[in-house]
């Protein structure tokens, strides 16, 4: 366990923290901020992404990440995404911070975007196998 | 009848806290923040370790990485170039070799070759996302073990069987989604429209907005008649 991995626990506990805090692992207030009847978190995205913009090219080159094109599944799989992200309010993270946060039905969640992920990826080797910019494809 | 919500953070607080913190893993980690992605490698966890096990035969420094791959270069193809095109590669060659000799001296050698991020980390990081908002509950004061299905759900799913089987196919698709757009709320939401890509940028309004309309549907299905 080097000093780089202990930064990046430091930063998994830091990040489960604000989303908690924030809310995103509230499905009434994921709904709130979904259909904008509420603007609390939709100005904290707008915000966060508006610090990082300002600040992430003042960061040494090689904290950039890599070039994101539009791919072929970029625009369907983000469709995907975004349903199912409204049906069960949790973008990847979140069933973990709920899972934290006493919330055991998130348990379902995660073994759903477990299965989701593992699904996709077979499928992709076998049969979609275009470029998505990743040097393990 | 509806429960009390806890105090969630203002939205300036939020947005500076998500902000730092995102900036924070780019700063120690080397690479922008993409949660998807550490999911991906947990399920591909004997690939990601074999390759880890095949990085660790690679030099660090980049110039011997480059010294290395001019001299099998050299070897390949001597037979096939021209004198010229051979005095040509030597000479660059020992450029690279007094390079490491004389302690390098470019700054290239102090920025060793980027390794992937270890499964293990990932790993560690999605369980620190448990501690961390465990951590944010506790403090709070609304820390509870919740094995039944809470109110928000049972408004949009009913209180039969129905949420219990949302849940699961939501995530799914979730993670089907990600995968194949290669990015999630943190990738492409976060650090990828903050760098102003163009994939993260048309990933990001596709998600949200699907998410938006499927969720205004969703409440105007429940809204009282």
């Amino acid at each position: 366990m080097n000093s780089r991995s202990l930064g990046i626990i430091a930063s998994g506990l830091s990040l489960g923290f604000v989303l908690a805090s924030v809310g995103f692992s509230d499905f009434s207030e994921m709904q709130k901020m979904l259909s904008f009847t509420d603007w609390r978190m939709v100005s904290v995205f707008a915000g966060a992404v508006s610090l990082l913009a300002i600040s992430l090219p003042l960061l040494p080159k090689n904290c950039q990440g890599a070039p994101r094109p539009l791919e072929r599944g970029t625009v369907i799989g983000a469709a995907i995404f975004g349903l199912g992200w409204a049906i069960c309010g949790a973008c990847p993270a979140i069933p973990f911070v709920q899972l934290g946060e006493g919330k055991i039905f998130a348990l379902l969640t995660l073994v759903g975007v477990f299965a989701g992920t593992w699904g996709y990826e077979r499928v992709h080797q076998r049969y979609l196998k275009w470029d998505r910019s990743r040097c393990s494809d | 009848m509806t429960a009390a919500n806890p105090h969630y953070w203002p939205a300036w607080a939020g947005a500076l806290s998500l902000g730092a913190v995102a900036l924070s893993f780019c700063w120690l980690a080397k690479r922008p923040l993409g949660v998807s992605g550490y999911i991906r490698k947990i399920t591909r966890w004997r690939e990601e370790r074999a390759a880890e096990a095949r990085e660790q035969s690679l030099p660090e420094n980049p110039i011997e990485v480059q010294a290395a791959l001019l001299r099998a270069t050299l070897e390949e193809f001597k037979d096939q170039l021209s004198a010229e095109q051979i005095g040509d590669l030597q000479k660059q060659l020992v450029e690279l070799e007094s390079a490491l000799a004389s302690d390098c001296g470019a700054a290239s050698c102090d920025a060793p070759l980027k390794r992937r991020l270890p499964a293990s980390s990932a790993l560690g990081f999605v369980l620190a996302l448990s501690v961390g908002g465990a951590l944010a509950s506790l403090l709070r004061g609304d820390w509870q073990l919740q094995l039944s299905m809470p109110e928000a759900y049972i408004q949009v799913y009913g209180p039969g069987w129905l949420p219990w089987i949302v849940l699961p196919f939501g995530g799914f698709l979730v993670g089907w989604g990600t995968s194949m757009a290669g990015g999630c709320t943190s990738g492409h939401g976060l650090n990828g429209c903050a760098r102003f890509q163009p994939g993260s940028l048309a990933a990001t309004a596709t998600f949200f907005g699907v998410a938006a309309l499927v969720t205004v549907i969703m409440i105007s299905l429940h809204a009282p008649k």
